[in-house]
């Protein structure tokens, strides 16, 4: 069986490189110093030595001396702890097959021993050796791959809903989109219900599951909208209602609604929003939900308001149409629109709730348990073709 | 050693040789010269060596004769397990004389006589 002597190499390295050897079934001896060595040679003949760079050279031509004498087919293999060529080939001229230099790599240490046994025509062992691949790149690669993989596997997991879905009810009111949970309001049953988008990698497995159930006890709600403090509610007793978010949605504040016939409630640039039917007006309400100011809103008889951004958008009139009031600041705002929107729900049913979220408008009706949706890019391709300025009416009952 | 009848002689032989490259990111190197002839020599080295390349040699004989920075070009290299098999030849700018003497007194290092 071939055997490598090790020959002064330090406690550090000298089981680093019989571990080397190890892998190619190569069985090593280690001695501490060039004199051990000088003696083991002749009675225990190695195939190969690897020796440290003795301090004094001479003993490189010592040990080339013995291997001559009494093991001439074993040649040495000298480490140095530099890469100096002056040194290297003293040491080559005094006997050494070859030199390696720190850090002693398996390629090299395994390559320049195995050709060195081979030159005095011995095998020291028989695989083939290959170049190690460079696993920087491919783990860096690796890495990213992974990332991205697992980026794209929770954006597929966090995707949006189907886009038609049953509630299971066909007494619905409001909805209000909130990441992926949606509110909504079911008068019939005095109900506001909490629903949670389930995570799933094809569209049709992300229903809607329901995570609670409030039962509103002062009223009927048929309006829902959150806030960033608290969830605000329109009852058929034409009551708005800001609720805390906390169990059982314990109402905090009631005002009368500004108009007979509420239509939507919506959250956006700061202030809480609300749309009348039958007064064509948009109220702008202050923290306290009274009203601050009212406009015209373009589309007739409004039946939903939702925002988008600092967008407010609302639906209504017939035919069906929709209206953007965007609002550049406290004061500057403009509508665009209205534009014909092609029927959500069967002829004659109008929506009685919408909400943005996802990417979509979303849209339930008084009459039918499905909520239906509309991609936003398929409604704002055609908004920048109106632009009209706003024109605000004069505050008719409103409570400063 | 090893005399081959061929157009002209080559010889097999052992000696250490230094390199020096003029390019790239190592500068120095060692490697051995196993077999010469007059138009060049076959060298293996550690060292990449790529063909077309210039490498500068010195050999430092056991006579104690000594060739600093002989250029050379790499006519052909192949890598086998860790080693660089390179025939590499002496560079025109090489004079014949000095020329002379490496191979003479190479073939001295290796006891081959040469005429």
């Amino acid at each position: 069986m071939s055997k490598v002597l090790l020959v002064g190499l330090s406690k550090k390295d000298a089981p680093k490189m019989a571990a080397i050897f190890k892998t190619v079934d190569v069985a090593s001896d280690a001695v501490p110093t060039m004199e051990q060595a000088l003696e083991k040679i002749p009675g225990d003949r190695p195939t190969v030595v690897v020796a440290q760079l003795p301090n004094q050279m001479e003993s490189l031509a010592s040990l080339n001396h013995v291997l001559k004498t009494s093991a001439s087919a074993t040649p040495f293999v000298v480490l140095m702890p530099d890469g100096r060529a002056d040194v290297a080939l003293d040491a080559m001229r005094m006997g050494a097959y070859d030199c390696l230099t720190k850090p002693y790599s398996r390629f090299d240490v395994l390559a320049a021993a195995k050709r060195a046994a081979l030159k005095n025509g011995r095998t020291l062992f028989a695989p083939k050796l290959t170049l190690p691949q460079k696993r920087t790149p491919t783990v860096v690669a690796g890495l990213l791959v992974g990332f991205l993989s697992l980026a794209l596997l929770n954006r597929q997991l966090a995707g949006p809903p189907p886009d038609y879905i049953s509630l299971g009810s066909a007494n619905l009111g409001g909805i209000q989109w909130e990441g992926r949970t949606l509110w909504m309001a079911d008068w019939y049953d005095s109900t506001v219900t909490q629903y949670e988008a389930k995570r799933g990698l094809i569209k049709k497995s992300r229903g809607l599951i329901s995570q609670q159930i409030f039962k509103m006890q002062d009223g009927q709600p048929i309006l829902v909208c959150n806030t960033p403090e608290t969830l605000v509610t329109i009852g058929t007793d034409l009551k708005m209602r800001s609720h805390q978010r906390s169990v059982g949605l314990p109402t905090m504040q009631t005002v009368p609604t500004p108009g007979l016939s509420p239509a939507g409630i919506a959250w956006a640039a700061g202030y809480l929003w609300s749309i009348d039917n039958q007064t064509g007006l948009l109220y702008k309400h202050g923290p306290d939900l009274r009203v601050l100011e009212s406009m015209r809103c373009i589309v007739s008889q409004p039946i939903g308001l939702t925002a988008l951004g600092s967008s407010l958008w609302i639906f209504g009139g017939s035919p069906f149409q929709a209206a953007c009031l965007e609002m550049a600041g406290e004061k500057a705002s403009v509508w665009k629109g209205p534009f014909r929107l092609s029927p959500i729900f069967t002829e004659g049913v109008l929506p009685s709730g919408v909400a943005a979220g996802h990417g979509r408008f979303w849209f339930v009706s008084g009459g039918d348990p499905q909520m239906i949706s509309r991609p936003i890019n398929d409604v704002v391709k055609d908004l920048y073709k109106w632009q009209r300025p706003v024109a605000k009416e004069p505050l008719k009952g409103a409570k400063n | 050693m090893q005399l081959e009848r061929r157009k002209s002689f080559r010889f097999s032989t052992s000696v250490p040789v230094g390199l020096h490259f003029p390019s790239g990111p190592v500068k120095e190197g060692w490697g051995r010269i196993v077999n010469l002839s007059p138009e060049g020599l076959l060298l293996e080295t550690r060292f990449p060596l790529k063909v077309a390349g210039v490498v500068y040699i010195s050999l430092h004989l056991s006579n104690g004769i000594k060739f600093e920075n002989l250029r050379t070009r790499v006519i052909r290299s192949s890598f086998e397990e860790g080693y660089y098999v390179a025939g590499i030849a002496f560079d025109e700018v090489v004079d014949q004389e000095t020329l002379k003497n490496v191979i003479t007194a190479l073939a001295y290092e290796a006891g081959v006589s040469v005429g």
